[in-house]
């Protein structure tokens, strides 16, 4: 009779347990928690070791609990690599087994953290196009021997025969200056604000007013001319983009990206490394992405989209950290040839120019006279309104010459079986080059201006993930057509001839 | 093709819990009510017929839900009332889970299809049905060598 804990469901030992450090790394941000008080409860110890145990005894049992949780979790938890599956194991009271062929693996992920690698520990994701979408597949803590056992059997399946290497490493300021495209103030604020936080709850609340005071102190000495609110908010700003700049900056470093067959590698990081084996076939969409300022000095920041990479926290998914316009065209065809941007065939006609800025127009012009009026009607707070009259109309300004700049880059290409598609939204300029057969749904929608202009908005729903959307606006219906039929036309071609993944197949 | 249906202990289970709300039902019914009265009695033998209606349909229920896996799709069935088939290519299919329930039930397993469009659950099949499931979907183990080699 099979049993709940029958032999075949659960013999562990067909499968390689985690890491001994996953034990406790299930816990490990509620550890500090209780740890910390534990240690200074042992350094207050008066030699009673019964009062102590008395004062702390909910403290280590606890502790004991979630190490015993996290003992049973590692004893029932396993991964097995065999001849084209992958099979994991986990749960104690409702045990799963997975399996995973390599074939419909998208993406495997090894991440180095500094404080595993004496241990020789390693955390790996593997993400197929299937599962949740905030969760990886697999997701387990193994020895880095293991780990590159895994990597290795899928490279055998994506390297099918000796092969050229391609390898495409940028240099250090290109890395720089994605760092600076992609850093945000919220999410350096964000980081400082927990780091100021946590620090508190570990340290005491005297440690964070006094961390809080010191900083206060700082923007004092910065604020020079700058109303006292004015400047606290522009060194929350500023301080938090900063943060978010280095951070990005450690994250990408080392950045290397290589191409062998079927295999996309990608390398980045200098304190934690994070290693990306990526199916090339299951890229779904390459996006290339540009600021106003990129656009003038000429620099393209590349991203790609496949599962699993760049799902992390604070992960990107870049292909290319920043790369020139001719660099642009040398390093895809060295390691991402089959996506390759097209020039533009069918784009906005110019009539529909005033239709694409005309809001803009309208919102500079009323800023600017609130701002004036408001200026002559105050004139004891003029140095206010000087200030928030600036941060008002300089980003609605710089909105305008985007779109104007819009107009010129907005449009659709197509290459053989793979269409372009450029827009822009907020602040910056996309360009996605996509295959036929990785579009899911592209829709279009007419206002009853558009009617009459002969125009309509074109959406494409591209497949990834996260439910990607371009909007490509202001076509004209006659291109619209066209571009309906020459898509029609090419997924057809891709359904007789499917995709070919080996580099040295490309003609 | 292989087809098959979801095994008795998803009638057992849902008779059981029939049961049990009848059970409390009719608790209920004799606590809250005045003894030797028609409210008591009325409401005693619409539980027991309810109750009865359950267990049957939970036989008619379970007999409703059945698989069906071909060289195209994998496809479930429940339902008599409101019936539900859901269908997945096998070109879409990326994982195949196993699980096991929380309580001892011998020879019993259920499957997670993950696929592109979503998932679909087949709760407890015969083992049998699983292995015969997952030898059609999983590849063949052809050298066993190269499998135990590929052991970690």
């Amino acid at each position: 009779m099979r049993g709940w804990l029958s032999r075949e469901m659960f013999d562990i030992n067909k499968y390689s347990r985690q890491h001994p450090l996953a034990i406790i790394d299930g816990f490990k941000r509620y550890i500090a928690l209780l740890l910390v008080p534990l240690v200074r409860s042992l350094l207050l110890f008066t030699g009673d070791p019964y009062s102590w145990l008395r004062g702390v005894w909910l403290d280590v049992l606890v502790l004991a609990a979630m190490v015993l949780a996290g003992l049973l979790r590692w004893m029932y938890t396993g991964l097995s690599v065999k001849s084209g599956e992958i099979e994991s194991c986990c749960g104690v009271l409702l045990p799963k087994r997975r399996h995973i062929l390599f074939c419909n693996v998208s993406s495997v992920t090894v991440e180095h953290t500094w404080y595993f690698k004496p241990v020789k520990a390693v955390r790996v994701r593997i993400e197929t196009d299937a599962g949740n979408r905030r969760a990886p597949d697999v997701k387990m803590l193994l020895r880095r021997e293991d780990a590159d056992h895994l990597c290795s059997c899928l490279s055998a399946q994506l390297v099918r025969r000796p092969v050229m290497v391609r390898r495409y490493e940028p240099r250090g300021w290109y890395v720089g200056i994605l760092s600076l495209i992609t850093s945000d103030s919220i999410g350096g604020a964000v980081f400082a604000a927990t780091l100021i936080s946590q620090s508190g709850k570990l340290l005491g609340q005297e440690a964070e007013d006094r961390l809080i005071t010191s900083l206060t102190k700082l923007m004092r000495l910065v604020a020079f001319w700058l109303p006292p609110a004015a400047a606290v908010i522009a060194g929350v700003l500023l301080g938090g983009w900063l943060i978010d700049f280095v951070l990005n900056l450690i994250r990408h470093l080392g950045f290397r990206a290589v191409r062998r067959g079927g295999e996309l590698y990608i390398r980045c990081g200098i304190v934690t490394v994070r290693e990306y084996l990526l199916s090339a076939g299951r890229v779904n969409f390459l996006q290339l992405r540009q600021s106003i300022l990129t656009k003038i000095f000429g620099y393209y920041a590349g991203m790609v989209s496949c599962t699993g990479y760049g799902k992390g926290k604070n992960e990107q998914s870049v292909l290319l950290p920043a790369v020139g316009r001719d660099d642009l065209r040398r390093s895809l065809s060295l390691i991402l040839p089959e996506l390759r941007p097209a020039p533009n065939r069918w784009h906005p006609p110019l009539r529909t120019l005033w239709r694409i800025i005309w809001p803009d127009v309208l919102l500079n012009g009323v800023l600017l006279i609130c701002w004036r009026a408001v200026w002559r009607w105050l004139p004891s707070l003029r140095e206010l309104v000087l200030f928030l009259g600036m941060m008002m109309v300089l980003p609605a300004a710089w909105h305008l010459l985007v779109r104007l700049w819009s107009f010129f880059h907005t449009g659709i290409g197509r290459r053989q079986d793979t269409f372009t598609f450029r827009a822009t939204k907020g602040y910056r300029l996309f360009t996605i080059v996509c295959r036929a057969d990785k579009v899911d749904k592209i829709v279009i929608t007419r206002s009853i201006f558009q009617r009459q202009g002969k125009c309509a908005d074109l959406q494409i729903w591209l497949r990834s993930e996260r439910r990607t959307r371009i909007r490509v606006g202001n076509l004209s219906i006659e291109d619209v057509e066209a571009f309906l039929a020459e898509f029609e036309e090419a997924c057809q071609e891709l359904e007789l001839n499917p995709h070919i993944e080996d580099l040295e197949d490309l003609s | 093709m292989i087809v098959g249906r979801v095994s008795r202990w998803v009638q057992w289970l849902i008779s059981a819990a029939v049961l049990l709300i009848g059970a409390a039902a009719a608790a209920a019914a004799v606590f809250f009510t005045h003894p030797y009265s028609a409210l008591r009695s009325g409401l005693i033998i619409t539980i027991i017929i309810l109750t009865a209606a359950g267990v049957v349909y939970s036989g008619f229920f379970r007999r409703s839900c059945r698989f069906r896996l071909t060289n195209e799709y994998i496809e479930f069935q429940s339902g008599i009332l409101y019936q539900i088939t859901r269908r997945i290519r096998r070109s879409s299919i990326m994982a195949v889970t196993e699980v096991r329930l929380p309580f001892p039930m011998p020879g019993i397993s259920s499957l997670l299809i993950s696929a592109m469009g979503g998932s679909m659950l087949l709760p407890l099949l015969k083992v049998e049905d699983v292995s015969q499931i997952l030898q059609v979907l999983l590849p063949e183990q052809q050298d066993e060598g190269m499998a135990e080699q590929g052991n970690v």
